[in-house]
């Protein structure tokens, strides 16, 4: 069976309970807001068809339980993340405050150079409710070198711009990769990064996988 | 019962004074059951209760606390129940061994991972087809069947069927589970082997099954039974024997002071022993369905084992099995997988066993020799 995209790219979503991880996934992917959700039991998945600038890719995404008992389970799945997106709530001081946990996690479960946005959700709230300021995520974002976004799941804000910025990193990430004969994509199959189904990262001939087999 | 006067409203107050879980358990009660009439307004009397036998458990079983899964369990109870029912049925649900369901929520889910462990058994075992196909699609059995063993099917069948199955759970226990489990996969193997992508799997069977589930509930519950006489005649209906852990290890009532970092709400950043041994067991899982391995993955299961009749699902229902008694069923097996012909009568035929069954779970609560009054009183003081 031909296959009508160029890669698929995996990405994690990750973030406390209750910061809107289902919601921006289905926001993006379905293109609904639903007011009402159901609490994530675990993992879910759902994937998208992307037109990044032009190429099209296959955005597999994973949305995880935002409990802590759940980590168990959860971070079984950072190792073959390609991208993840950190999530926090802009009206909630303590999700901010796990971010630390969160990165840590990350640091020591997922591939080194594994690519990391960060967003604010909730960002449409009322100036009383936020408890968290713009500039202490743009902060955290630039020491740690990932982009931000405060983005609004209720008013469709800035939510396809996170997902592609991530889509965006990972592809430039893989084409530095390619540059590098030490990371070739034998080399990359072959240490089962793409396990948990992914398989090979880029399927066809994007111009990836051309550069990977220099 | 005489003992467990009073333990409710005890719970609940202390529940408001020492609670760690609140915040994430107003968080999910404002996500469950939301189209349901109790549980559609924010803050209305069902949601309350909820939040407070959610919060008094947590107080009482404080080994399990509370964990996300539980509201959907509890939910569904105060549909029937008042709260200080719902309270001892959901002890029971946790704590009787017919249920065990402690077990499946304490830090590193060890009955889950015997669930899905056995499920992959009997997949392997009756389905092997469709276990390739899953496995050549990478598709782990965690991610379709972790609601099934979690919460019972909630929200992942239609809520009328989710109920007959809770019927029968009450009365059975367990084994009622890792039938449906299969059953779903054999009622609709034909059409999971024509999805040929990981995706349209998932969506098929954590959501698209959940509005339609393409069987009506009579024909479902059938072959569920159907399901479990054949389970048990190749000695697969049954989970394997829980781990001591799996039950709770300290008094049922017993106060133990969080640490600092629950108190606070902080992430702990060290993954326990037993944390590690379920991340480590799902990594192996997800090796074990990497597409290179698959490619290799021979075919010693034996299709022909089982039988023809469950890789034909036109011959599951060939004879009426509606009134087979399956071992030590109680008469109240006829009402349930009975012959209302009236799809109508379901859910209040339900509500009816429930509601026996619920009493019955009453009674048994109140046997529990964990429940020690004597060590509630010193403890709490």
């Amino acid at each position: 069976m031909a296959l009508d995209f160029a890669a698929t790219y995996k990405v994690l979503v990750l973030g406390d309970s209750n910061v809107g991880k289902t919601c921006i996934v289905h926001r993006y992917c379905d293109e609904r807001y639903y007011d009402t959700y159901i609490s994530t039991i675990g993992i879910d998945f759902k994937q998208k068809l992307i037109n990044l600038d032009g190429v099209p890719i296959k955005l597999q995404i994973w949305d995880t339980a935002g409990q802590e008992r759940f980590r168990t389970l959860t971070t079984a799945y950072y190792r073959g993340a390609m991208g993840i997106l950190l999530m926090y709530d802009v009206t909630s001081l303590e999700s901010f405050n796990n971010l630390s946990y969160w990165l840590r996690n990350i640091q020591e479960n997922a591939a080194p150079d594994v690519v990391k946005v960060l967003a604010g959700n909730k960002c449409e709230c009322l100036p009383a409710q936020r408890m968290v300021e713009k500039e202490r995520g743009d902060k955290i974002a630039e020491n740690f070198d990932m982009p931000f976004f405060e983005v609004s799941c209720k008013n469709n804000i800035n939510i396809e711009e996170s997902f592609l910025t991530l889509a965006r990193q990972i592809r430039e990430q893989r084409e530095h990769r390619g540059e590098n004969f030490d990371n070739d994509g034998m080399q990359e199959r072959k240490s089962g990064t793409g396990s948990n189904g992914l398989g090979p990262f880029t399927l066809g001939n994007s111009p990836d996988s051309n550069r990977c087999s220099c | 019962m005489s003992e467990n006067v009073g333990v409710y409203q005890r719970m609940l107050e202390h529940a408001r004074e020492f609670s760690t879980e609140v915040r994430q358990i107003d968080s999910d009660v404002n996500r469950q059951f939301r189209e349901h009439v109790h549980y559609r307004q924010r803050y209305s009397i069902k949601q309350q209760a909820l939040f407070n036998v959610l919060t008094a458990y947590s107080m009482y079983n404080m080994e399990l606390g509370y964990c996300q899964g539980m509201a959907g369990v509890a939910g569904v109870l105060l549909m029937y129940m008042d709260d200080e029912q719902a309270f001892w049925a959901l002890n029971t649900f946790m704590t009787d061994s017919k249920y065990a369901m402690h077990g499946l929520y304490i830090e590193g889910f060890p009955k889950l991972t015997r669930f899905i462990n056995h499920h992959d058994k009997i997949v392997g075992r009756f389905l092997p087809k469709l276990q390739k196909h899953f496995m050549k699609h990478s598709l782990d059995s965690i991610l379709y069947s972790l609601k099934w063993f979690f919460v019972i099917f909630v929200e992942r069948v239609p809520f009328s069927l989710c109920l007959r199955i809770w019927d029968i759970y009450m009365i059975e226990g367990e084994r009622v589970v890792v039938a449906m489990a299969f059953t779903i996969l054999r009622l609709h193997r034909t059409k999971l082997l024509k999805m040929k992508d990981m995706d349209l799997m998932t969506d098929f069977l954590q959501t698209q099954m959940h509005k339609d589930f393409g069987y009506d509930d009579d024909y479902v519950i059938r072959a569920v039974e159907q399901s479990m006489i054949e389970l048990k005649r190749n000695k697969m209906d049954l989970l394997p024997p829980p781990l001591p852990r799996e039950f709770p290890q300290n008094p049922l009532g017993k106060f133990i002071e969080p640490d600092i970092e629950t108190k606070i709400g902080r992430r702990k950043s060290v993954f326990t022993q037993n944390e590690l041994r379920t991340t480590e067991a799902v990594i192996l899982r997800q090796e074990a369905i990497a597409p290179d391995i698959v490619s290799n993955f021979s075919s010693d299961t034996d299709e022909n084992l089982t039988g023809i009749l469950l890789e034909d699902s036109s011959s599951i229902i060939s004879t009426s099995l509606a009134r087979t008694s399956i071992g030590s069923t109680t008469n109240d097996w006829s009402v349930i997988s009975g012959d209302d012909s009236n799809g109508l009568d379901d859910v209040d035929l339900n509500e009816d066993i429930l509601l026996k069954a619920a009493n019955s779970i009453l009674v048994s609560s109140s046997s529990l020799k964990s429940i020690n009054n004597d060590d509630n009183e010193t403890q709490w003081q």
